[in-house]
This record gives C-alpha cells, structure tokens and sequence, in this order.
C-alpha cells in the first residue's frame, strides 16, 4: 500500500498534567490519499487539534507523543530527529491556523514573512537548501532575496490579494481578518506542500468572507493536487469541501468515510446527533433533538465506550467492551457495538 | 394591530475620531464612525426579532444603545410606550429591569471572584428583593435554567461552557425582564451545547412571555430561533421579513449572497455568490447604498448613488434597494 500521503496509525498524545494523565488523542488511525481533502470533526476537546499538531511534532509540554507511527510517503516521522522533521514541517507539510492576526507577526511586513518562508525552504536561483543566509556571499544572498521576493507576488496574487506589490510592504494589521487568512495560505503554499493541514481556518470569518476562502482553497487545492486535512467543528464546511471525514469523539475515532455517508447516512450514534443537533429552518417549531450531557473529562473517562454516558442505545456491554473500529461498508468505520444499521 | 414592544426611529450611534494634532492644524474636517446610521425597527411582544450581519456592521453596538449602554447620536427608542433617551439616569436604572443583555462570551461576563448566589443575587438585591427571599430565588432560578441548587456555592471557572451561559441567562432573568438582547449568546458553543442553550431560549421564552432580539451571524441558529429576521449592512437594516419569507424569497443583493454562502449539510447542489472584497469601513461612508461597491446586480447604476428606503414590497416584507422591488429576473430566481 504505497499509495497513501499520509497514514497515521495508532497515535497516541497524553498530556500529564496535574490532575492526572488527559488522553487527548487515544490510538487514532487514519490515512489520507495524494490530492485528497479530509475533514476531521468534534466538538472542543475532542482532539482534533492535537491530532494535527501531533502529526507535525508540535505537541507542547506537558502533552507527549506516547505511542504511534505517522508515515508520510513511508516515512515515520516520529522517528526523525528535530533537525529531520525541519524538511518537512513548512516544506512538505504546512499548516494554517484559525486566528491569523496570531500567527503573523506584528512587526515584520507580510512581503517579508513570505519571503522568509520561501529562503527558509525553497533554495531558489540553485542554491542548497537550508544553508544559512549569511554564509553566502552578499551578491548571492541578493539574487536569492530577489527570487524569493518574485516567488512571494506570484504567491499573493494566486491568493487573490489585488495590488500584490504595495501590499507585500504593508503590515498584518493593515489587513482584514479574510486578507490575512489569504497570506496564510500565501505563505503555508509558497513551497508546494503536498499536505496542507488547516487548523479551523474559517471559524473566525464572517460566513461571505468563510465563501471566499473556502472556494480559494478548493482551487489551489484542484491546481495544485495537494492533500488537505481540514479540522473544523462545522458540519456545513465539512459537507462543501472535503471528499472524506473523521469525526472524533474524546480523543478516538469513533466514525470516517465518504463524507456523503457520513453526512447522510450516519452509523454512530454521536455523528447522528451531532447532525441532528443543527439548528433548521424546517423544524422550527420543535425542539431540537440534543445530545444530553456534555463530553468528559478527558482524565476522568468511563469505562468501554466512551460516549455511552450521553449515548440513548448504550446497554451493559458497551460499559464492559471498548468498540474497535470496524469496517461495515466499503471505505466507511466506525467504532460502536450498536451501529444504526 | 399588535403595539410593539420596543419601536426604533431613525436611530443613529456615531463615534468621533479624535484628530491627531496635525489634522487639526492642517484644518481638516473632522470625520466619524457611523456604526449605526438611521435604523428603523419594530419589535412585537412575544416574538424573536433576528438581527443578522458581518463584523462591523453594527448589531451589538444597536444592541446597546437600545439599552443606553452606548449613548445614542439621535433618534428615538421606545419601549411600551415611553420614549427611554429621555429617561433620567434614575428612571433609566428602573427601566433596565425590563430590558436584559445576554452576551457571547460567558467567561467574559461572569466575575471569577463571585459564587454563583453572589453573581446572580446581584440583580435581585438592586431591584428590591430583601436579603432573606435571594438564596431561595437563585435556587428556584437555577432549577428553571436546569442546573442543580448545589451549584449555588460554586464559582465559575468550577463550570463549562454551556453551563455558565446558563448562569448568565438566570442572572438575567432574576429580575422577571420583558425584552431580552442575545448578543451572539450561543456563538461560541459547541453544536451539542448550543442545541441546548437554544431550546432553553425556546422555552423560558414561552413560560415568561418573553421578546427577544436574537443577534448573531450564524444563519442556520437564526433561521431556527427568529420569527422574523432584520439583516443589517454598514448600519443599516437592507431587508427585514418572516423567516421564512426571507429564506424563500430573498429580495436584497446583499441577503441573497449572504444566504447562499452559508455552508450546509445539504444534497442539493446551491448556485453559490461570492461577493468580492468585504465589508467597507464605516467612517464617513459616502451617500447612497452602502451595498453599492460590492454589488452584483446588473442593473447597478448611478441613480444608487441616491440613499434606497426601507420599502414594503410585500404584507410585512421591508427591503431597502431601488432594484429589489422591481421585477428584477436575477433577483427573481430562488436561492434554493
């Protein structure tokens, strides 16, 4: 099976902290394929984030990448050395955040940070990547600058930021929150990564601005056949832009597949509620149908299943077993003892 | 005829940019934040009035100048009856039992420092309810909101998310309000939470009779609490119907783009604006539609250079656009 980009297998991240081990993320696997754009979803604290943060080596203390392989082209990245993981954390893998304004800094014009990005990886005008700016000699390092710089316009201008060249001198709070989330795909696709995660890219966009980025994405994406993995907690942004979906539960799995069966055809009973639990216009004068209770406390789970506490189908054996994800149509898992058939 | 509620005459907040010393100096005008330019609204008892629009349009900042958090330019707000910008301070402090303000942010609006009897004790004990009666009131009003009476000695950060809404919304029931502001109250919970929080703003409405004024700029939340929906551009209200009027036949540019641009779990495949550029800035917007540097209608011209009114167009449908009311074959065509 050479053909997947991305295969994580049995992660696990734990953060130790004072009230005892969370276990953020609990043995997820899941693979991506080239070109494939995937959306991981939950509610806060599910450990989507962690998931994707574990999958570059950003985990902080006092979290811990405990057990696990992510292989990217075969690859273990946990197995590399921090200076390893540098070629492909930005170069082969990029990430994009929720808040922008962040992320960019404050004090360095947004030209420059895309520039940085590109000398950082892109050995442009035949130089050796990674070799430090000032060991070259001052004309090289100036054909180099000049290169990126090039490379920098055509980035903002395939992002769709008009005037490209007055605005690559102008500072990350002279632009708007859409803007901004532009040059952050500007500078996470400036080295033609084949995996871009992006980490609840739109939650903090007005929905016509969200319409913009989202169409953007998709297009970059189609032209340039990169693989997307899309963490977010909107099922309608799930439903327009990913071809497959994950959704977690308190740091596993509980349910992936096409995202028409999972949007449609829901086997777990969380992933229905979830889906039931959206407000609309059609049932306005019901109630909505909620999940009761709310998620655990991730040092503090119960036994077997862990949704059975807010699960309407739990019985004895789903306190006793713990599900494994199991297949029960073509490309289509979840992990429950009672599937909705 | 129903009186309303709360009625809205032409109000207008501006904020006055201070000018830098050399501004003043070189004489130049001085210029301002129109965040909420001429707004028109009635609000009927009894019903969730939706206010929809991007960041920086202008709702939270109508929000509280309904409530004189924020002291209106000019204007009237009247609320049963009596106009409440003439109110003295005294008589506005009375008049606030009325009116409530729920807002997003529960970590925000809760005092980390204070237990839950304090937090929500505090508004009974300035409205007049003797010491003895609060603890027994905080409890009656915790078991409505559906948390347990042991609560009452915690503190908030003891609390979820969606917990601590429902302390925010007991507070602001305590004392028996008519008119409550949702300011993006269920914004920043979880779907499974949300769904929660809004079937308890379903109910208590029913129990209390109460009138809301629902903001948000989630359109799927507000399609499913409003029963009518005002949408809101640059500070102004460009279209105001039933929810499902609005949803059906969206006559505004501005609504129809933002309609079509929510992301839904849906099998049908939507024709999709995406309307370029975001929002302008409201300092000194110029005259005219607000709406006309992003518009897409082809009937676009130079006579929306003169300011569109707020139109009836059908029973209860307001629109304010020159095209909208006409038979206007792109506008004509449904949403979906």
């Amino acid at each position: 099976m050479g053909n997947w980009l991305l295969e994580v297998k049995d992660l696990k991240t734990y953060f130790y902290t004072d009230n005892g081990v969370a276990k953020a993320v609990d043995g997820v696997s899941f693979s991506v394929a080239h070109g494939q754009a995937v959306g991981i979803v939950g509610e806060s604290g599910c450990g989507k984030s962690v998931t994707a943060r574990s999958i570059m080596r950003l985990v902080d203390y006092p979290g811990k990448i405990v057990g696990g392989q992510v292989l990217f082209r075969g690859e273990d990245l946990l197995a590399k050395s921090e200076k390893e993981i540098r070629q492909f954390r930005g170069k082969e893998i990029a990430m994009i955040f929720q808040d922008p304004l962040s992320t960019l800094n404050p004090v360095l014009t947004v030209g420059d940070q895309i520039v940085e990005a590109i000398e950082l990886h892109h050995g442009s005008g035949g130089l050796p990547v990674g070799l430090p700016l000032e060991r070259l000699n001052p004309f090289m390092r100036r054909r180099m600058r000049e290169e990126a710089w090039k490379r920098a316009l055509e980035m903002m201008e395939q992002v769709g930021i008009s005037a490209p060249e007055q605005r690559m001198a102008e500072y990350p709070h002279q632009f708007s929150g859409g803007m901004r989330q532009r040059v952050m795909i500007a500078i996470a696709l400036s080295c033609n990564p084949a995996l871009l995660i992006a980490d609840e890219p739109t939650t903090a966009l007005d929905v016509t601005v969200q319409a913009q980025i989202l169409e953007l994405m998709k297009e970059l994406q189609r032209k340039l056949n990169m693989a997307v993995i899309l963490i977010t907690h909107d099922l309608g942004v799930v439903a327009e832009f990913c071809d497959r979906v994950i959704v977690m539960y308190a740091g596993k799995v509980v349910e992936a597949g096409p995202v028409d069966d999972i949007l449609f055809a829901p086997r777990h009973p969380y992933t229905a509620g979830l889906l039931r639990s959206i407000p609309r216009i059609e049932d306005r004068h019901r109630p909505i149908q909620t999940i009761p209770g709310m998620v655990p406390e991730l040092h503090n789970l119960p036994s077997g299943c862990r949704f059975r506490t807010r699960c309407p189908m739990a019985d004895a054996r789903c306190a006793a077993e713990d599900p494994p994800l199991v297949n029960v149509s073509y490309d289509h898992q979840v992990s429950c003892l009672q599937a909705i058939a | 005829m129903l009186r309303p509620l709360v009625q809205v005459r032409n109000l207008k907040v501006h904020f006055p940019i201070k000018q830098t010393l050399k501004e003043r100096l070189a004489g130049k005008p001085s210029r301002k934040i129109c965040a909420v330019d001429g707004v028109d609204l009635d609000i009927y008892p009894g019903e969730t009035l939706g206010l929809v629009g991007e960041s920086g349009c202008g709702k939270s900042t109508l929000a509280r100048a309904l409530l004189r958090l924020h002291e209106p330019t000019a204007g009237e707000v009247i609320f049963d009856g009596r106009d409440i910008l003439k109110l003295s301070p005294e008589e506005m402090q009375a008049q606030r039992k009325e009116m409530q303000l729920i807002f997003q942010d529960p970590y925000a609006s809760l005092n980390p420092r204070q237990t839950v009897e304090q937090i929500i004790g505090l508004p009974l004990t300035l409205h007049g309810t003797s010491p003895g009666q609060v603890r027994s009131r905080v409890k009656a009003l915790l078991r409505r909101v559906g948390l347990h009476e042991s609560c009452i000695d915690r503190f908030p950060h003891q609390f979820s998310g969606g917990q601590r809404q429902r302390i925010v919304i007991a507070r602001a029931l305590a004392v028996k309000p008519r008119f409550i502001i949702a300011d993006e109250a269920v914004s920043a919970l979880d779907v499974s939470i949300q769904a929660q929080i809004i079937n308890l703003l379903k109910e208590l409405q029913r129990d209390f009779q109460l009138t809301y004024l629902f903001i948000t700029h989630d359109l799927s939340v507000v399609s499913y609490i409003s029963d009518r929906i005002a949408v809101m551009y640059l500070g102004q209200i460009v279209e105001i119907a039933e929810t499902e009027k609005l949803f059906a036949n969206p006559l505004h540019p501005y609504t129809k783009a933002l309609l079509s641009a929510i992301p839904r779990v849906d099998r049908k495949k939507r024709e999709r604006i995406i309307l370029k550029g975001s929002v302008p800035t409201p300092v000194d917007p110029p005259p005219g539609c607000r709406f006309y540097s992003r518009c897409y209608l082809p009937e676009k011209n130079p006579a929306c250079r003169a300011a569109p009114q707020l139109k009836e167009v059908e029973q209860g449908h307001y629109v304010a656009c020159h095209y909208a009311a006409l038979e206007s074959p792109f506008l004509r065509r449904g949403v979906g």
